[in-house]
């Protein structure tokens, strides 16, 4: 044993052997330290990631972000461990400083290193302020690595559009990894057209190739600026194919962009005109049939909007669990109540001014004026507020920035219904033979039995009506008021006049016609000229064909 | 055509011994006023421009009346006429006192120009705004009576033709780069041929060429529709095509009386601003040119006193009522135009006789 | 005698409707033809061709052999010499006889312009006396024309036509609606009118009033001319009694 001391105690008498003695001695005691402390063992990666992300400057911070990531690409770390990081951090619940970077929630302080409580203390209350750029880079982090730690998780959907979002800056090998893994299928595709963006920069002209091709197969604004900017960045020295692909990637984005605005805007005109038909044909029934042109249609479509709003109201009391469906609810009660709006002004006034459309012209002004002053009095002047139905609101996505929304599509299809009952009823029915034979010869038809005053109170009837309908559709897009009815019956009065008297289909056209007009010109020069450039294309429209657009030939 | 039908019923042309009458009855006023200006007594300065005012509008009717009640022509936007005299003497005025202070008005200032464009040249003189603004007026009445009378464009159609029209220019008024005041117009006159609005003597001058204007026109008018021209007129109320089948082409009576009819409404608009102090596009909103067709309805078609009659009545309860119940006014005043439009076909002037008619049924 | 009108293969379509299908026939100076047929058959088109109301589609219209018509406006034709009274009475009733006469005094020599304050002259006033005489209201002349009873009107009308010296004179219906002695009287009227300077057209369902009146008679039918002739011919012909009382 004296001998073991001896041996052991030599070097130390030799010359630097003290020094060697406590090296050696800190080496033994700094092993037994460390193998007391697990952490510190296991964790090197961790903690120099840790490091980074705690040093100053956002570029540090940028680097230890880009360093975790290769690491868990390494294998290195488990993508999870960096989604509470990156949350953290960004929630500024990453404390640093002090021996070891802690995470700080409501109850509990954690380890950094390795998310397990402890009972240290954190040393300030909020971590680092997160600027913009870190911020982008932390939202990119987050989602990427939830993809990879919960495929298929509930919010891959989200995070497939946060890495849309940050496609120039996501690691394109991690997102290669969260492609092949199984559970993700759902957000593959819309990973893959991530890659081809990050691959637009590949220094292999195959996968640029690639990437513009892909590229070009989505059409949409911000794939068209990827590829321009990419073209405005080549040099001459580039190899021919890209620049070829490019341009003709280029022109393929720009023709479908071009046939998605045109889509969207004849979209937006038939929308338009569907509502201006659904305000013009009530007029031109009544005009068709007796001569009157009526100068408060505009106001019943008003009062079919209030309507509107009152069962609206209504719901909110009675029914509440109604209430979306308020639109469709308030159908019956907005034709009716303009219909009988209209039948009371045919009996009280218009009957009496048989055969004399210009005083029919003045009493029914009267009548709108009365309407209109009456509305004010009752529910103030100021707009409307409706309820937008949740099944109204938003849209589909058909292609190039083309959206096809929800509460165009209403308006357009009640319309489409509407001009289909009208038909089907003035064809098939009786009553609307009995109309039909009014409008062509007032006279024989009442000498062949038809009670032409009878027909003339139905009718205009169902032409008020007609305007409670469209004042029904166009409350969810239009503001409301009593004096709303004055910007639609100019619109209107044009339709009657170039469609010409007595024809549905005619009627139909011109509304087609100025909705389209006015949607095409408005946004390149104006509503005002788009009023003026309608009013004299219809004026020179007449000089040759006085009867309309579509004329009932009928002895007069 | 049918309106002439029941318009009629044997009447013969509606003579002129009332409406000479009126004329003289206004001459007279319109003397009053003056030499109440010149002494300085009598009626307030505020009275005095009110009937002058008033006296506009009648001229406004008469010319209404002169294209509707005898050439049948309806006219919805007889506003645009009344507007056209109103801005270019608005400019006359303007451009008077530009010279004068070296200072564009309020409204150019505020789009930043510091000197009048260039349409506004010449305008200093008198003569040749208000030879402007009938040359102005002749011309748009021209344009648009050719393009809509060679289409046969009438009645009901017509009538919309020229509210769409009005429409547009009030449109067209309401922006603001126009040079022409915008949505808020021109306003802060303050003189005219030399005289500064705000003197009474200067008030009373205007309402006294007002009101001796209207009774010049009508003193013309009256003979012009019982002379040929007038018969013309009523032929084509009527029976416009009988007329052309007897060889006349109508296109230019229609224009010729469509054209006077333009003038008259310019001359009425020129009176018209500097005595109310503004124009701004209000003037050519739909609903006030409706309003004419009220006046001369109300009042009575075809008989050019009567229309005058209408706009004086229909514009002196407006001013009344207006400051006392103002809510009320438009339930009056369509409950007005339903009770005449249903009941006395031919406006006011049927009155006595529809009356007449009572009286003698009770009598059976 | 030369035709006052010639109608060459005139055609006249509304839409998919042939109104008038390659129709001829020429009227001559001095003498009253009736145009009858069934109702339908296109006589009233036929006025309205000639006159200008409708355009036509094919075929010439040649007045006096020397002017096209279906190239000129309505006025103008009228002042080529073309006179019409229409189906329904049209005068002005709010005017006196006098000056509905007065206004059919439109001249070509004159321009709308002049037209439009043209007083009648001494010789234009004895000339509306003079019609008032030939259409029997002599002296009713400062009377208003809405007074006046349907004949009476249908006169008036006729007197407007003939200020105009017309050489082709189209009467639609002369006598619908006129009591027997109406129809008498317009039948003499008529009558008086035939100068060897003019051609009357006249278009009518009263069988009596065509046999007193009309050289020759021309049946229509269906917009084409089905016979033409003397009336006691055209009166037995089979197809005319087959198209009248129907098939």
């Amino acid at each position: 044993m004296r001998d073991l001391v001896s041996l052991a105690l030599r070097p130390l008498t030799q010359p630097g052997g003290l020094a060697r003695f406590w090296r050696g001695l800190g080496a033994v005691t700094m092993l037994i330290v460390a193998s007391a402390n697990p952490v510190l063992a296991q964790a090197p990666v961790q903690k120099r990631v840790l490091g980074e992300l705690c040093a100053k400057g956002v570029s540090n911070q940028v680097k230890g972000i880009t360093n975790l990531l290769a690491s868990v690409d390494a294998g290195q770390v488990d993508p999870s461990w960096g989604v509470e990081i990156f949350q953290a951090l960004g929630d500024r619940a990453l404390i640093c400083g002090g021996d070891t970077p802690l995470i700080v929630s409501e109850d509990t302080v954690r380890l950094a290193t390795t998310l397990e409580p402890t009972k240290r203390s954190p040393e300030k209350k909020q971590g680092a302020f997160v600027n913009l750029r870190l911020r982008s880079q932390l939202d990119m982090g987050v989602a990427i690595l939830r993809l990879l730690s919960e495929p298929g998780g509930p919010t891959s959907a989200a995070d497939l559009e946060q890495l849309r979002k940050r496609a120039e800056i996501a690691p394109v090998a991690l997102i290669e990894r969260a492609v092949a893994m199984p559970g993700n299928e759902a957000v593959a595709e819309g990973l893959r057209d991530i890659l081809a963006v990050a691959a637009l920069e590949d220094p292999d002209p195959a996968q640029r190739i690639s990437a513009i091709k892909r590229l070009a197969e989505a059409p949409s604004a911000r794939n068209l600026t990827l590829l321009l900017n990419l073209r405005d960045g080549l040099s001459d020295a580039e190899d021919g194919a890209i620049k070829g692909e490019l341009s003709s990637g280029i022109n393929k984005i720009r023709f479908w962009l071009e046939v998605g605005e045109v889509s969207a805007t004849i979209y937006s005109g038939l929308s338009y005109a569907s509502i201006l038909f659904m305000a013009a044909l009530g007029l031109a029934v009544i005009f068709g049939l007796m001569g009157v042109i009526n100068l408060a249609q505009g106001e019943l479509i008003m009062i079919g909007a209030y309507v509107t709003f009152l069962v609206q109201e209504a719901l909110k009391v009675v029914a509440p669990g109604l209430l979306e469906y308020y639109l469709l609810l308030a159908i019956p009660f907005a034709f009716v109540v303009t219909a009988g709006v209209g039948v009371t002004m045919e009996v009280t006034v218009i009957r009496h001014l048989y055969r004399r459309p210009l005083m029919t012209l003045l009493a029914t002004w009267a009548i709108s004026l009365f309407l209109i002053n009456a509305t004010r009095v009752v529910f103030g002047t100021q707009n409307l507020e409706f309820v937008v139905p949740g099944f109204l609101s938003g849209g589909v996505h058909l292609f190039a920035d083309f959206i096809v929304t929800w509460n165009r599509l209403f308006a357009i299809c009640f319309a489409l219904v509407v001009l289909g009952g009208a038909l089907f009823v003035l064809r098939y029915t009786k009553l609307g033979m009995f109309i039909r034979a009014v409008t062509e010869n007032r006279d024989m038809a009442g000498c062949v039995g038809v009670s032409v005053r009878r027909v003339d109170m139905v009718a205009f009837g169902i032409g008020s009506g007609l305007a409670g309908l469209a004042g029904l559709a166009l409350s969810p897009i239009y503001t409301v008021n009593p004096g709303m009815g004055a910007s639609f019956i100019v619109d209107a009065f044009m339709i009657v006049v170039l469609g010409g008297v007595g024809s549905l289909i005619g009627t139909a056209a011109a509304a087609l016609g100025i909705g389209m007009i006015n949607v095409i010109i408005e946004p390149l020069y104006g509503a005002v000229a788009a009023k003026v450039i309608v009013l004299l294309m219809i004026i020179v429209f007449i000089q040759f064909r006085p009867e309309g657009l579509i004329a009932i030939k009928g002895r007069r | 055509m049918t309106d002439a039908l029941l318009f009629n019923q044997g009447r013969k042309v509606p003579g002129r011994r009332i409406t000479d009458l009126l004329s003289i009855v206004l001459a007279v006023v319109g003397l009053s006023v003056l030499i109440s200006g010149l002494t300085g007594t009598g009626p307030s300065s505020y009275f005095l421009n009110l009937i002058g005012q008033i006296a506009t509008f009648g001229m406004l009717a008469i010319a209404l009346d002169l294209i509707w009640g005898y050439a049948g022509i309806l006219s919805l936007g007889h506003g645009l006429f009344f507007a056209v005299g109103g801005y270019v003497i608005a400019m006359h005025m303007v451009k008077v006192s530009y010279i004068a202070t070296g200072t564009p008005p309020d409204f150019m200032l505020f789009m930043g120009w510091d000197a009048l464009p260039s349409y506004y040249r010449g305008l200093e003189y008198s003569g040749y705004a208000i030879i402007l603004g009938v040359v102005l007026a002749a011309i748009l009445a021209f344009v648009i009576g050719f393009t809509a009378f060679r289409s046969r464009v009438v009645g009901v159609y017509f009538a919309i033709l020229t509210q769409a029209f009005v429409y547009v220019a009030m449109l067209l008024m309401f922006r603001n780069d126009t040079g022409f005041g915008g949505n808020n117009g021109m306003t802060g006159f303050t003189e005219l041929f030399g005289l500064p609005l705000a003197e009474r003597k200067s008030v009373a001058l205007l309402s006294a060429v007002s009101i001796l204007t209207v009774a010049l026109v009508l003193a013309v008018l009256a003979r012009l529709v019982t002379s040929r021209f007038g018969q013309l007129l009523i032929a084509i109320r009527d029976d416009e095509a009988r007329l052309r089948f007897l060889g006349h082409e109508t296109l230019w009576i229609k224009l010729a009386v469509w054209g006077l009819s333009a003038v008259i409404a310019a001359v009425a608009g020129m009176l018209y601003v500097p005595q109310v102090g503004i124009i701004n596009p209000r003037v050519l909103a739909p609903d006030l040119s409706l309003e004419i067709a009220v006046w001369v309805a109300i009042g009575g078609r075809g008989s050019l006193s009567g229309a005058f009659f209408g706009a004086v009545l229909i514009s002196a309860f407006k001013f009344v009522l207006t400051a006392v119940v103002p809510d009320l006014w438009p339930f009056i005043l369509s409950g007005l135009v339903l009770l005449v439009v249903v009941l006395l076909p031919n406006g006011l002037t049927d009155l006595p006789a529809a009356m007449a008619a009572r009286l003698k049924g009770r009598g059976r | 005698m030369s035709e006052a009108l010639l109608i060459d293969n005139l055609s006249v379509t509304f839409g998919s409707f042939k109104a008038i299908n390659e129709l001829s026939l020429y009227i001559d100076y001095g003498t009253v033809r009736a145009v009858i047929g069934p109702n339908g058959a296109g006589k009233t088109t036929l006025l309205d061709a000639v006159t200008g109301k409708s355009p036509a589609t094919k075929g010439r219209i040649i007045l006096d052999g020397r002017t096209e018509l279906t190239e000129l406006k309505e006025p103008e034709i009228v002042l080529a010499g073309v006179g019409r009274k229409f189906q329904k009475p049209s005068i002005f009733e709010a005017l006196t006889l006098e000056q509905n006469l007065a206004l059919a005094l439109r001249s070509a020599s004159r321009s709308s312009i002049a037209e439009m304050f043209h007083r009648p002259g001494s010789e234009e006033l004895a000339r509306i006396q003079t019609v008032l005489e030939t259409i029997g209201m002599a002296g009713w002349g400062d009377r208003s024309a809405g007074i006046l009873s349907h004949g009476q009107k249908q006169w008036l009308e006729i007197g407007m036509l003939l200020m105009q010296e017309p050489r082709v004179l189209l009467l639609d219906e002369p006598v619908a609606g006129m009591s027997d002695e109406e129809t008498d009287r317009t039948a003499e009227l008529i009558m008086a009118l035939r100068t060897p300077e003019r051609a009357i057209v006249v278009i009518e369902h009263d069988m009596g009033f065509v046999e007193r009146i009309a050289d020759r008679v021309t049946v229509l039918h269906e917009g084409q001319l089905l016979v033409e002739g003397q009336m006691e011919a055209v009166k037995v012909n089979p197809r005319v009694v087959e198209v009248y009382l129907g098939r």
